[in-house]
């Protein structure tokens, strides 16, 4: 792995945009030898191989609108989907195009960018990029930042699975981060996503994120998971970062391949919200809408 | 595939629930009206109110919503 050398946290980067576009321009050269998520597959995408994520030296965009169903602070928020992603969750809601880095249209940056400033103009409160998975596309994502107001307030939404590598470039290139913590144990992220040492990376990830400012963990309350993932995140989070945002989403569906496991193929029962929410309650977790 | 329009997409359930994705402010509207009593939507509806709000008493830069 390259050694970036010591980055700033966001307090000691005073320019963003400056920072950013000099870390795009490491980003593109380190696609030579892909290991910005903790597979480490180690490819050179810009001579066309293809790691797990199947993502090349291009991104491209599946989705790009203002949106208001993520959590209170952060909407309206200009969302930003970028298509491909590292993890394979059967149950992805937007797995088509998840799966599928070559899905979507080719991100132009500026004209994206020019569309952000306007939503923000508009009443947008942040922008937020989003996937399938923005680490797999850290060239284009710091380009991205480096065409945005220093005003903006900027999100960056994860699965929590990048690599220390893709951590020392978003250092302080972002004021949220909102990061999924999907799976309680490494069996149902080895079965329902297809990932091995889930639970060590994505602790370890939001344990980096909470240095750098504001962190939201993001739970999905699974059908059928709720004693297997949902009680071991919430007692982690207790035990070590009592103090972030909770958000837990209720909102399942049985989307993409869900139907390949028996209990993701329904939605969520009340009693099941209900019981994740006591829990967090009790545990005195501080959740957010 | 890439969506030209603003996009959100709902899941009717037949105990009479409604999920939705990728949430636009349009459709936080509409659902709101349809069920006025839902605590969330609500909250998302107004949010995108209070934000239009604020950008009317700033005519400099008012913008027209785009549309992608």
């Amino acid at each position: 792995m390259t050694c970036l050398g010591q980055v700033a946290c966001k307090p000691c980067v005073e320019d963003r945009a400056v920072t950013a576009r000099e870390r795009a321009r490491t980003a593109r050269g380190l696609l030579a030898n892909c290991h910005f998520c903790a597979h480490h597959c180690g490819v050179d995408r810009l001579a066309g191989e293809r790691g797990l994520c199947h993502a090349g030296a291009e991104s491209r965009w599946f989705s790009v609108q203002v949106e208001v169903a993520d959590e209170l602070e952060i909407i309206p928020t200009f969302a930003i989907a970028l298509g491909g992603c590292d993890l394979r969750c059967d149950f992805c809601i937007t797995g088509a195009s998840s799966w599928n880095a070559a899905a979507g249209d080719r991100f132009d940056v500026r004209a994206v960018a020019a569309r952000a400033k306007q939503a923000l103009a508009a009443g947008a409160r942040t922008v937020m990029l989003m996937g399938g998975e923005p680490t797999i596309h850290l060239p284009t994502a710091l380009e991205l930042v480096a065409e945005l107001p220093a005003s903006a307030r900027l999100v960056w939404k994860t699965n929590a699975h990048g690599s220390a590598q893709a951590r020392e470039l978003l250092g302080g290139m972002f004021d949220v981060w909102v990061a999924d913590y999907k799976f309680g144990n490494d069996a149902c992220a080895e079965r329902l996503a297809h990932i091995s040492d889930y639970v060590r990376t994505v602790q370890e990830n939001l344990l980096w994120a909470d240095r750098q400012g504001e962190l939201i963990v993001r739970h999905l309350l699974m059908p059928g998971h709720i004693d297997c993932c949902w009680k071991p995140i919430a007692a982690w989070l207790a035990a070590v970062l009592p103090h972030v945002k909770l958000s837990l989403r209720p909102g399942f569906w049985p989307a993409w391949r869900a139907d390949r496991h028996p209990e993701l193929c329904r939605t969520p029962h009340a009693e099941d919200s209900a019981q994740a929410s006591r829990l967090a309650q009790d545990l005195s977790l501080r959740l957010i809408d | 595939m890439p969506k030209s329009e603003n996009h959100t997409e709902l899941l009717l359930l037949p105990d009479g629930r409604i999920l939705a994705h990728n949430l636009t402010p349009a459709a936080a509207a509409l659902l709101h009206h349809l069920d006025p009593g839902d605590r969330s939507m609500l909250l998302r509806a107004v949010v995108k109110r209070s934000r239009a709000r604020k950008s009317r008493a700033k005519p400099q830069t008012l913008r027209t919503p785009h549309k992608p």
